[in-house]
């Protein structure tokens, strides 16, 4: 008998120790704050050589991240903290340090996440939190970054800089027949003054993305059309995460992957901003936009991306005729074609297209530009620790606010970058 | 004092019928000809086939590396155990609703694993709830005669001489269970056999995240 106790201990033990070791493995898994997997982080270091104007980060009118300058930049350092709460249950938190920012450090992205696993082909889920719209088809990197080129589109270069919300956002995916069609609906705060940027200094191609405490300048001097309509009423630097009207923006994005190699998104924004608030320097900025998204899987190493977006913003007082004091209507459009090599590397090349239409006091705001770019990028993933990419970037454009800086309404300019980033 | 433990043994006499094998040379090129990779190509005899244990208990690896699955299709004999290894700095959780199998490996990380054993046959879709744009499948099969296409869209099989039939699985073919077939007779020697099948190409991932 007590032989066969002896022997049942060790039989029982080893039952129940690899249970016990089930149950702490999965508890693990359950809930994990500060594991080495729940971190990530790089540094971009960026050397960059640009002709022609002035940048706007500068108070010009440049198009681009620099203007007539050579420079060696932080573009990025950045920590992205993912907690895992629970399996489904997780947590996004970016801290961003950006050397030649006006705000250098700040919270970009920083939300809630719940994820069900699906038990179908029908799924959904819901962010809470600060984030940006699903808008952008090229910021599908880690950390909201671009793994095709090293400077977004027109398009996705305003999401990351105006259009960062604080809101909830709920999302569903169902299978019908072969076509997978999803449905996302945002609801949010903030973001009232999106629109400044895009109307008085106009679009730009680069990759800063905004954070919580970001202040971004407009064209400086005297003679701006924002100066000469608000004067001291508005700041020389519009702050994208404000809150000046109480009223909740909303977007709603829908979602289309048919059984061939395509898919297609088309989204509306609006932040339902109030035009007449104004605290601090910031008005609010009534914006909407519409965002057609397609992606195109050509071979399986070559892909198609394209997105089209038009839509208006406006500020101050009415006028009459249903336009106010400031009032533009924008567009872009661009298509990217991105190849992905046998050892691993990706050549981009990207053709933009974008407008603004000034509808209101053009003798003294003229905001109304049109241009096209050319971008040529290659990404090589060098070791796990190690990215590298250089760019090229071409941009012409007309804008007749130029000239009260005492430039050409027509410019070009071109920016040659080289990456080294590092993943810690 | 020695605990003697009684031990059914059973004996498995060959059977006298046990063909000889030949081999079985098969290629599987899409609608305009081009070689397909991940098709898993199966003989099933007549009279059927079982399979090995030899054959079950081999080592069968999806791995989760670059956040994918690797490889992207994985053919298993029913009743095989597979590994599924995070080869990431990130953590993955694996899942799959297929009725086949449907199971979760709740988040695990860099360096662990995962196992589970595939029973029934049938196709298995894999997906990470996390990394939305990771996809795979697994593919068990009820035949010890089993091969998966390579770049080249080839595969030989040795298989046993008599009749059968050939059939070719790929996730993304055009047809009802997403298989074709055919019934044959292996002789000696067999001409090369040529499956030419639709594949419908996936839809791109680019702008999920």
């Amino acid at each position: 008998m007590k032989a066969f106790r002896g022997r049942m201990a060790p039989a029982l033990a080893s039952l129940l120790l690899p249970a016990g070791m089930v149950c702490v493995t999965s508890a693990y898994a359950e809930t994990s704050l500060f594991a080495p997997a729940n971190y990530t982080a790089w540094i971009d270091l960026r050397l960059s050589q640009t002709n022609g104007e002035r940048g706007w980060l500068d108070g010009g009118f440049g198009k681009l991240r620099h203007g007539n300058e050579m420079a060696a930049d932080i573009a990025q350092a950045a920590i992205l903290w993912k907690p895992q709460l629970t399996d489904t249950f997780s947590g996004y938190v970016l801290l961003q340090g950006v050397s030649d920012a006006e705000v250098p450090v700040g919270v970009e992205e920083a939300y809630l996440q719940w994820k069900p696993v699906p038990k179908s082909a029908f799924r959904y889920g819901l962010r809470l939190g600060q984030m940006f719209p699903p808008v952008s088809m090229e910021h599908d990197g880690t950390g909201w970054t671009t793994p095709r080129s090293l400077t977004p589109s027109a398009i996705n270069s305003w999401i990351g800089e105006e259009v960062l919300v604080r809101g909830l956002e709920v999302n569903a995916q169902q299978t019908f027949a072969g076509h997978r069609l999803g449905l996302t609906l945002g609801g949010f705060t903030r973001d009232d003054t999106a629109g400044t940027l895009l109307s008085w200094r106009g679009w730009a191609l680069h990759d800063m993305a905004s954070a919580e405490n970001t202040r971004l300048k407009l064209p400086e001097g005297e003679d701006q059309g924002w100066y000469r309509i608000f004067d001291d009423n508005q700041a020389p630097v519009s702050k994208p995460m404000v809150e000046l009207d109480g009223r909740l923006g909303y977007y709603a994005r829908l979602d289309w992957r048919p059984p061939a190699p395509v898919a297609v998104n088309l989204e509306i924004y609006d932040n339902q901003g109030d035009p007449m608030a104004l605290r601090n320097g910031q008005w609010g900025w009534a914006t909407r936009f519409y965002n057609l998204g397609l992606a195109w899987r050509l071979t399986t190493k070559d892909e198609w991306l394209s997105q089209y977006m038009t839509g208006q913003t406006a500020t101050g007082w009415p006028l009459g005729q249903g336009h106010r004091v400031v009032d533009t209507g924008f567009e872009s459009a661009y298509l990217l074609v991105s190849h992905r090599c046998d050892n691993g590397a990706r050549l981009t090349g990207r053709v933009d297209y974008f407008a603004v239409k000034d509808h209101s006091r053009r003798a003294v705001d003229d905001n109304s530009e049109t241009g096209y770019s050319a971008t040529l990028a290659w990404m090589k993933p060098v070791n796990e620790y190690l990215d590298l990419g250089a760019e090229a970037l071409h941009v012409v454009s007309d804008r007749p606010a130029r000239q009260t800086q005492g430039l050409e309404a027509k410019q070009n300019q071109t920016q040659f970058q080289i990456a080294l980033k590092w993943h810690l | 004092m020695k605990y003697v433990f009684p031990v059914l043994a059973v004996l498995l006499f060959a059977s006298a019928a046990a063909a000889t094998a030949a081999d079985l040379a098969v290629t599987v090129n899409n609608a305009s000809g081009r070689p397909v990779a991940f098709a898993v190509v199966t003989w099933t005899p007549a009279g059927g086939a079982a399979i090995p244990a030899a054959e079950k208990g081999r080592a069968f690896v999806m791995a989760q590396k670059n956040v994918q699955f690797s490889p992207y299709v994985l053919a298993v004999p029913a009743g095989a155990t597979v590994a599924f290894p995070n080869m990431d700095r990130v953590n993955h959780h694996v899942y799959s609703f297929s009725p086949a199998q449907p199971f979760q490996f709740p988040l695990y990380g860099k360096g662990k694993s995962r196992t589970m054993k595939f029973d029934h046959p049938g196709s298995v879709a894999l997906g990470c709830n996390i990394h939305d744009s990771m996809s795979a499948y697994i593919r068990v099969v009820d035949t010890p005669y089993y091969a998966t296409t390579g770049a080249d869209g080839r595969v030989t099989l040795s298989v046993p001489e008599g009749a059968g039939s050939l059939a070719v699985w790929h996730p993304n073919q055009e047809t009802p269970e997403r298989q074709t077939a055919k019934n044959m007779t292996v002789g000696k020697a067999n001409a090369v056999q040529t499956f030419s099948i639709k594949v419908r190409q996936v839809a791109p991932t680019a702008g999920q995240y």
